[in-house]
């Protein structure tokens, strides 16, 4: 096959392929986000530790459980801790700037989260000081907290009673080794909190969001979910306990219809860039129709025509293929800092880079491929009366 | 001043059919993505924001941000209900307002998902306050203190145990639906009980907000671009030593709890038209291109007969205009479709799920269009530019 | 002389145009002996250059058969067909044809990338039928940057390089000047004088036919008179100082 024809012929039009290239570029580099943005819904589930199972009550996630079950719940076999987690729900200055915040029992949250490791800071000032909090390390990045820092948050579910701000000590700045616990979230003493409660300082909701457990090495999951949950079958709180994958996957399930939806676009975006590539390609076979039957005259087989066409397409759509992945790769850390509290997890998955490729390829012959088979077919003395 | 003829423009697009086929298709695909994220964002909106009164007060803890972080004692509550006077009242004499306990309950979709659905305990003056908004489709409403409930018409076939004669298990206490009920806004994908007895049920031991329809001339004063009490009730309210609290009209309510999602559409319509726009442009401009060297003898001419170059530059631009014309047309014409048809999604603001429609308001295609005809402008500009700056005498060269 | 090189037998080929079938050539039979250089001459619509894309097996014919030396054109498959005008025939066309994007060597290179040949091989091949065409110095100009008569001569250093046995030209004058068509048909006399080529020439132009030995004239689709003679040597710088 002429080689240099299929290089030439591209490089001859430079304008109109670099917008082809372009266009294709753009349209790979937005599918790899869409989909990453999908992935990122259920990161969490897919990073989600076997040995931990998480108590809620079978009600409502807002619906809080009392004390008295943390005692309850350590006594049941295969058990090792239990933590408790409260959503605490603040903001840092304006309500717009949220991010997560818990208040657990810092100890067994430190056993049973060993993907949580601390980068600034100690652990042991953690441990110490009632005040103390683990700061997520993007959320440090985005509003400048360091090591030694006071963090002012304003209660929304917990207002102080003096109408002022709780003030936290940054102890450490953590990053997670795993995507089930995000880069952006506060952990405090539950302590602090309790305190706060009983002594009036604060009003809200008193009780425990969750519980999470540590299972014995080799306890069976689900004998000790279902022990847990039948303990109080009966009230005064219903519980369901589930594996952390369970857990997180009901967020998932809540998002509904966003993964359809996301996949439509996606679908628009091929549908839109499948024209432009074709259109390209039918307008270069348009200009290259005499030269097909000169190549034809001098004994060049229909194969061969079939090819240099259907090479064109596909080095054009490759060359844009292999850039939008290449973006789509380079700008993966930024768009991991931007997107960190509302797609905590966005991650440019092998899958997805699988998915890009073979959408690219896909592109590459069904743009190539009518313009090929039409040169295929071309009688030679047709094609050497067109006019270039 | 002479211009060149718009139907050579109309010819030559007939002329290259494919191309101007696959760009106008193109563009239609790119305008049809971005309609259709627009009417996803109207409808969720619009549902918050069409279905919202202006003549109905939201009463909301101080700090919270929406009724599930609310929270008032009954006996606080009550000081609200009696001691206001700003409530229209029924014709027995009895002030329009009413106490609301809330809160997300999980239910189980019928698909197998799980979901939460918000379960809101009324009192029978907020079927007053709601008037004709709220009315029984099927059954009937359900008996005060009684363990009934009524389920919204969006929903009641969307969760398992939703329907009609079934039951539903709240904590311990199950409670039977008796009714499907239809609003036109978000209550829709909510279930309705007695207030005191999903309160037991729940084990809810507050009220979660007061709402009240007010009285006519009554100013609410609640500034929701900057969220925060300006005058009237709302500055009164901000600074009540008994009571002190938020008080909005339910349209700005509403409002504030469809912006987080309503924000994040905007943003990923913003970056869809930003990113596929330039591609449609890239498109729009190849072909362009073509037409350029297509009629090269054909603007040569043009030129040696005295047509000015800013004639043919605007002839090339009409045309491109034309291209970005039909694909905004084409394109709406592709998203229409989805006008109407529901869906559901979690409201980040809420935790819960709210159903409703796409809707593709005439301004919505009006937007679209005329960013389809900006597209086809950029696409043609440069090859218009290219055209203008022609010398006749090397346009008629045997090529 | 043993066997014609080419040999045509009631060679009949019709057009369908617009539901009417017009036949352009009608039962046609032809021989021509290797070595010769003839001129198919004759009033357009008369079928000749209808009859040189079935020799040059571009075209295939209704009926009949058309053999060139031991082939049988109408005995082949559309893949044999295109590996044999790769080994046995070069065509010069009356636009030229060269490619746009490739330069001059490029172009003649390009019949000789079916044969199984190494790439250092094939450029030197490649340069020396244009050194035959008296445009070496012009191996890397494109196409748009040389003269009509310089695209022609490349285009038959491009005819020449697989060293097939025939060579067809379509009007191959038809496009040029006065001085240029001389330079051409020198060339086509010396390639036809020199190397041995049976060289046919399709033409409307009597002074380009009078340089091949035989002019076979046709008309509406049938053989007219057959001249054979003297050849005129062309002479491109007479028609230079004229």
């Amino acid at each position: 096959m002429p080689w240099r024809l299929v290089f030439k012929n591209i490089t001859k039009h430079w304008l109109r392929s670099t917008l082809t290239v372009g266009s294709i570029v753009l349209a790979i580099f937005l599918l790899c986000l869409l989909r990453s943005l999908v992935v990122a819904l259920d990161a969490g589930v897919r990073a989600s530790a076997v040995d931990r199972l998480v108590v809620q009550s079978s009600v409502s996630l807002f619906v809080y459980l009392p004390e008295s079950y943390e005692a309850k719940i350590a006594e049941v076999d295969g058990v090792r801790t239990v933590c408790r987690w409260n959503w605490f729900g603040g903001y840092y200055q304006e309500p717009s700037n949220f991010f997560a915040q818990f208040a657990t029992d810092v100890d067994d949250f430190l056993t049973a989260y060993p993907e949580v490791e601390v980068i600034e800071g100690s652990v042991e000032d953690f441990r110490r000081e009632r005040q103390a909090c683990l700061v997520g390390a993007d959320t440090a990045s985005r509003f400048g907290f360091k090591v030694g820092d006071n963090v002012p948050l304003i209660g929304a579910l917990f207002p102080r009673t003096d109408g002022q701000p709780w003030n936290f000590k940054v102890a450490g700045i953590y990053r997670s080794k795993k995507t089930n616990v995000d880069n952006s979230t506060l952990f405090f003493h539950t302590e602090y909190l309790e305190k706060a409660l009983e002594s009036g300082e604060s009003g809200g909701p008193s009780g425990v969001g969750i519980f999470v457990v540590q299972l014995e090495p080799g306890a069976d999951r689900v004998a000790v979910a279902g022990a847990i949950d039948e303990q109080f079958a009966g009230g005064p709180q219903r519980t369901q306990t589930n594996t952390e994958a369970e857990f997180q996957a009901q967020f998932v399930s809540m998002v509904g219809n966003v993964p359809l939806f996301v996949s439509s676009i996606g679908m628009g975006v091929m549908i839109a860039i499948l024209l432009a590539a074709l259109n390209t390609m039918l307008m270069a076979a348009r200009e290259q129709t005499r030269d097909v039957g000169v190549l034809k005259a001098l004994g060049f087989s229909d194969g061969s025509v079939f090819g240099l066409m259907i090479t064109q397409s596909l080095i054009l759509c490759g060359l844009g293929g292999a850039m939008g992945i290449l973006l789509a790769k380079a700008t993966e850390p930024v768009l991991i800092y931007l997107l960190s509290t509302t797609f905590p997890g966005y991650a440019v998955t092998g899958e997805t880079l699988q998915l890009a490729v073979f959408v690219t390829l896909g592109i590459g012959v069904f743009a190539g491929i009518t313009p090929a088979w039409r040169a295929k077919n071309l009688q030679v003395i047709t094609a050497l009366r067109a006019t270039a | 001043m002479a211009l060149v003829p718009l139907s050579y423009n109309v010819r030559s697009l007939w002329v290259r059919k494919s191309a101007t086929f696959l760009t106008v298709l193109g563009i239609g695909a790119t305008v049809a993505v971005l309609a259709g994220v627009l009417a996803l964002r109207s409808g969720f909106q619009g549902l918050f924001r069409d279905n919202g009164r202006d003549d109905i007060a939201v009463f909301l803890r101080q700090g919270s941000t929406n009724e599930g972080d609310s929270a008032f004692t009954r006996e606080r509550a009550e000081i609200l209900t009696k001691t206001l006077d700003v409530f229209e009242q029924d014709a027995s004499g009895k002030p329009l307002v009413s106490t609301e306990t809330y809160l997300a309950v999980r239910m189980f979709k019928t698909d197998g998902g799980e979901t939460n659905v918000p379960v809101r305990g009324v009192q029978p003056t907020t079927f007053a306050i709601f008037g004709d908004d709220v009315r029984v489709l099927e059954g009937r409403t359900f008996t005060l203190g009684a363990d009934e409930v009524i389920v919204g018409d969006k929903i009641a076939s969307r969760l398992r145990d939703g329907g009609l004669g079934d039951t539903i298990q709240f904590n311990t206490t199950p409670f039977r639906v008796v009714g499907v009920f239809h609003h036109a806004g978000a209550f829709s994908s909510e279930i309705w009980g007695d207030r005191d007895r999903l309160m037991e049920a729940l084990e809810r031991p507050v009220l979660n907000r007061v709402i009240g329809r007010i009285k006519p001339g009554v100013d609410i004063g609640w500034d929701d671009e900057d969220d925060k009490p300006k005058s009237g009730l709302a500055l009164q309210l901000d600074a009540d030593p008994q009571v002190p609290c938020k008080v909005m009209t339910e349209r700005q309510y509403l409002m504030s709890q469809s912006a987080a999602l309503g924000a994040v559409l905007l943003v990923l319509g913003q970056v869809l038209a930003i990113i596929m726009g330039i591609a449609a442009v890239f498109t729009a401009t190849n072909t362009m291109l073509s037409a350029l060297a297509a009629r090269t003898r054909e603007i040569g001419i043009l030129l040696s007969l005295g047509f000015k170059p800013w004639a043919i530059f605007l002839s090339f631009l009409f045309e491109s205009m034309l291209l970005g014309l039909f694909g905004g047309v084409v394109g709406c014409v592709l998203a229409y479709p989805i006008h109407g048809t529901e869906t559901g999604t979690m409201n980040f603001n809420t935790f819960t799920e709210v159903a409703f429609a796409f809707r593709l308001t005439p301004e919505l295609l009006a937007q679209a269009v005329g960013f389809s005809i900006v597209l086809g402008l950029l696409g043609g500009a440069w090859p218009a530019f290219r055209a203008a700056s022609m010398e006749p005498t090397r346009t008629m060269r045997r090529e | 002389m043993s066997q014609p090189l080419i040999q045509l037998r009631n060679v009949t080929k019709t057009y369908s145009r617009g539901g009417e079938t017009l036949t352009v050539l009608d039962d046609l039979a032809l021989d021509m002996d290797a070595g010769g250089y003839f001129a198919l001459m004759g009033p357009s619509g008369s079928g000749k250059t209808t009859l040189l894309n079935l020799i040059g097996g571009l075209d295939r014919a209704d009926t009949g058969s058309i053999r060139i030396g031991e082939d049988d054109l109408a005995q082949m498959g559309t893949g044999e067909l295109a590996e044999w005008r790769s080994r046995s025939v070069g065509f010069v066309f009356q636009g030229f044809n060269l490619i746009p994007v490739l330069t001059a060597r490029e172009n003649v290179e390009l019949p000789l990338l079916l044969a199984p040949l190494k790439g250092s091989e094939r450029k030197k091949r490649a340069e020396y039928a244009l050194q035959l065409v008296g445009l070496a110095d012009r191996m890397n100009h494109r196409p748009s940057q040389l003269s009509g008569g310089q695209e022609q001569r490349v285009a038959i250093a491009r005819a020449i390089v697989t060293d097939p046995t025939l060579i067809l030209a379509d009007e191959p004058t038809g496009d040029l000047d006065r001085a240029s068509a001389e330079q051409v048909l020198e060339l086509l006399g010396k390639l036809n004088g020199e190397l041995k080529k049976t060289i046919l020439m399709v033409t409307h132009d009597p002074h380009a036919a009078e340089c091949a030995k035989t002019i076979v004239h046709m008309d509406k689709g049938g053989l007219g008179r057959i001249e054979t003679r003297e050849p005129r040597k062309p002479s491109a710088a007479g028609v230079a100082g004229r």
